[in-house]
C-alpha cells in the first residue's frame, strides 16, 4: 500500500468533489490541459491556465503543501532545462556571451515560458494522480483504449497486465526487502564502497528476485487457469465505471472554458 | 454416485524418465471429503492438478461429474472444480479482495448484479465481508487463503480441491481454514479433496488415499489407515497425536483403548478414568 503510493504520484484518499469524478473524464481533461498549455500565447491565456489549475486544485481539497512534494523531485530537471534555455538561445538584446553561450532577452523570455509550462503540466498531472487511485486510472485507460480492439490491439490482455503489475508491486517490494535483509544478515554491506562495488552488490538481490518472480508467475498462471481464465475470451467486468451527472457538468464546463480560451487566443 | 473416477492415471513430467504418477485408480462419491496424503514429492499435488485438467493426463482416464477430463472439456471442468493452492500470495489475482473473488466470475461472463451477489455471499461465508475493499498487502496469510476459498466458493463448484492450503499458515489461520472446510462438508453437497501431509487434517476426512512414489498405496477409512503404525512409518508420515498417545499408553500397559477413534472420545475416556480413580 505504502509502496504503491510512493511509486505512482501520490494518491491522497479523500472524498473531495474531484475524487468522485469519473477517472476517464479526469484523464482526458488532464491531457487536454497539457494541449492547451502548448497552445497558450501571451499573458491572458496563461492567466486563464493558472485560473483553471487553481480551480482544479480547489476542487481537489488537497493542501498546497502536498502539491509542492509533487514538484520537488522534478526541480533539477526544471532547473537544468531553464538554464539551457537561458544560455543557448539567441535573439534580442545580448547581455552576456562566452563561446557558444549567451544570455539574451529572447532567451530569458523563452526560459520563463518553459518554466511556466513545466510547472503547469506537473501540477495538473499531480491533481490527476492525487485524486485518482492507480487502479481507477488503469480502468480509465482500459476503457478509453476499447475502440482500439477493432484494430486488433489486445486491450483485455493489456488491461490484465496493468492490473496484475499494480497488484504485485507491493508483494515484490516486500520480497526485495526480505532479500536485502537476508543478504545483510550474511554480511553484505550495501551502504559503503564505490558506485561500481555498490552496483555489483545488487546482483545477489536481483538473482533471487528474478527467480522468485518466475516462480510466482508460474503459480499465478496456474491459479488463473484453474479459475477459468482464457486470454482470448471476452470477460465481464466486476469493477465498472459509471458516468454520472457531475461528470456531464464538469465536461460541459471544460468545453466552455476551452472555447473561451481559444477565443481569447484568437483576439490577442 | 461417483463424482470423481480415476482409472489407471499415469503422468510423466516433460524431461523426466520416471513417471510422477503411475497407474492410480480410485473413486470419490458425491459429498465425500477425501484426504490425499503423502510426503513431499510423492505425487499427490500432481494427482490433484490432473483432476482439474491443469496438467495433461498421460495414459488412463479421469472423469469429473461424468465428464472426461480432456482438453475439449476444460472449460466445463474448471466450472465444476475449484482449486485453492498452497501459496496465499501467488493465487491472489485481483487488486482488492472483492476483485479477486470476482475474477473467476468475470471469466464465466456473469452479469454484474449476479457477480455482486455471489461475491458478497462468498465473502460472508468465509467471514471476510468487511475486508472487501482491502488490498492483499493489508491481509495476513490466513485471510488471503480465506479470500482464495471465497473465490473458489463463488464459482458454485461441485468439487473443491484444497492443495496444502494451510501449509504456509500459522496455527490460528490453519484452524480457521479447517473449521471452514468442516462446515462446508457438513452442509452437504460439496465434494472436497484436501491434499495434505498433515495427518491431523486427514483425520477429518471421510475417505483417505495415500500416495507414495507416484503410486496409490492405501485407500480407505482415515481412522483405520492413520492407526496403522506400520503403514504410516513405511510411507514417512508422522502418526496423529491420537495414535501416538494411544501407542504410548498401550506401551505403559493401559488397556481398553480399542474403541477410542477420535480426539473427543479420547478426552471423554481420560475424564472417565480420572473420575473413577478419585
Amino acid at each position: 500500500m505504502m509502496n504503491s503510493r510512493v511509486l505512482f504520484g501520490s494518491y491522497v484518499p479523500m472524498n473531495a468533489p474531484l475524487h468522485r469524478l469519473d477517472p476517464r473524464l479526469k484523464l482526458v481533461t488532464c491531457f487536454w490541459y497539457v494541449v492547451l498549455v502548448f497552445f497558450a500565447r501571451g499573458p491572458w491565456t496563461y492567466l486563464m491556465l493558472v485560473a483553471m489549475l487553481a480551480g482544479m486544485i480547489g476542487l481537489s481539497k488537497i493542501a498546497l503543501r502536498l502539491y509542492w512534494t509533487g514538484i520537488k523531485p522534478l526541480i533539477w530537471v526544471i532547473g537544468l532545462t531553464v538554464a539551457i534555455q537561458i544560455l543557448f538561445s539567441s535573439g534580442g538584446h545580448v547581455y552576456w556571451h562566452w563561446g557558444l553561450m549567451a544570455i539574451t532577452s529572447a532567451g530569458i523570455a523563452q526560459a520563463f515560458v518553459i518554466l511556466a509550462r513545466f510547472i503547469l503540466i506537473v501540477l495538473a498531472s499531480t491533481v490527476l494522480t492525487a485524486t485518482t487511485p492507480p487502479l481507477r486510472l488503469a480502468d480509465a485507460i482500459e476503457s478509453l483504449m476499447r475502440p482500439l480492439k477493432k484494430l486488433r490491439v489486445p486491450v483485455n490482455q493489456i488491461a490484465m497486465m496493468i492490473s496484475i503489475a499494480l497488484r504485485f508491486i507491493p508483494t515484490i517490494m516486500e520480497e526485495v526487502s526480505t532479500i536485502v535483509k537476508a543478504q545483510q544478515a550474511r554480511g553484505v554491506d550495501f551502504a559503503s564502497g564505490s558506485l561500481y562495488t555498490r552496483v555489483k552488490r545488487m546482483v545477489p538481490i536481483m538473482v533471487p528476485l528474478f527467480i522468485g518472480a518466475f516462480r510466482r508467475a508460474e503459480d499465478l498462471a496456474m491459479a488463473m487457469e484453474a479459475r477459468g481464465y482464457d486470454p482470448d475470451q471476452e470477460r465481464t467486468r466486476y469493477r465498472q465505471l459509471t458516468w454520472q451527472r457531475p461528470d456531464s457538468i464538469v465536461l460541459a464546463v471544460v468545453v466552455l472554458v476551452s472555447a473561451l480560451f481559444f477565443l481569447v487566443l484568437a483576439f490577442t | 454416485m461417483a463424482m470423481i473416477e480415476v482409472n489407471g492415471a499415469t503422468f510423466t513430467y516433460p524431461g523426466n524418465k520416471t513417471p510422477a504418477l503411475r497407474d492410480v485408480s480410485f473413486e470419490v462419491q458425491v459429498g465425500t471429503w477425501l484426504a490425499i496424503v503423502g510426503h513431499n514429492g510423492s505425487g499427490k499435488s500432481t494427482l490433484a492438478r490432473l483432476i482439474d485438467g491443469l496438467l495433461p493426463l498421460g495414459t488412463g482416464t479421469i472423469t469429473v461429474d461424468g465428464l472426461p477430463v480432456t482438453v475439449a472439456n476444460l472449460t466445463a471442468i474448471h466450472q465444476r472444480v475449484a482449486f485453492v493452492f498452497q501459496n496465499p500470495d501467488n493465487q491472489f489475482v485481483g487488486t482488492t479482495v472483492a476483485d479477486d473473488v470476482a475474477f473467476g466470475l468475470e471469466n464465466q461472463r456473469l452479469d454484474r448484479n449476479e457477480m455482486q451477489a455471489r461475491v458478497n455471499q462468498a465473502l460472508k461465508e468465509v467471514n471476510m465481508l468487511e475486508f472487501a475493499d482491502r488490498e492483499p498487502a493489508q491481509l495476513s496469510g490466513g485471510q488471503k487463503q480465506r479470500v482464495a476459498l471465497a473465490g473458489a466458493l463463488a464459482l458454485h463448484p461441485q468439487v473443491l480441491i484444497v492443495d496444502e492450503a494451510t501449509a504456509m499458515l500459522d496455527p490460528e489461520g490453519k484452524d480457521q481454514i479447517m473449521k471452514l472446510l468442516t462446515r462446508l462438508h457438513n452442509e452437504g453437497k460439496l465434494t472436497i479433496l484436501s491434499i495434505t501431509h498433515d495427518t491431523r487434517e486427514a483425520a477429518l476426512a471421510d475417505q483417505m488415499i495415500m500416495i507414495d512414489g507416484g503410486q496409490l498405496v492405501a485407500n480407505g477409512d482415515p481412522k483405520k489407515l492413520l492407526a496403522d503404525k506400520k503403514l504410516m512409518e513405511d510411507h514417512q508420515l508422522t502418526p496423529t497425536f491420537l495414535v501416538a498417545l494411544k501407542d504410548e499408553l498401550a506401551s505403559q500397559g493401559v488397556t481398553g483403548l480399542d474403541d477410542v477413534t477420535t480426539e473427543d472420545e479420547m478426552v471423554t475416556w481420560i475424564w472417565q478414568k480420572l473420575n473413577s480413580t478419585k
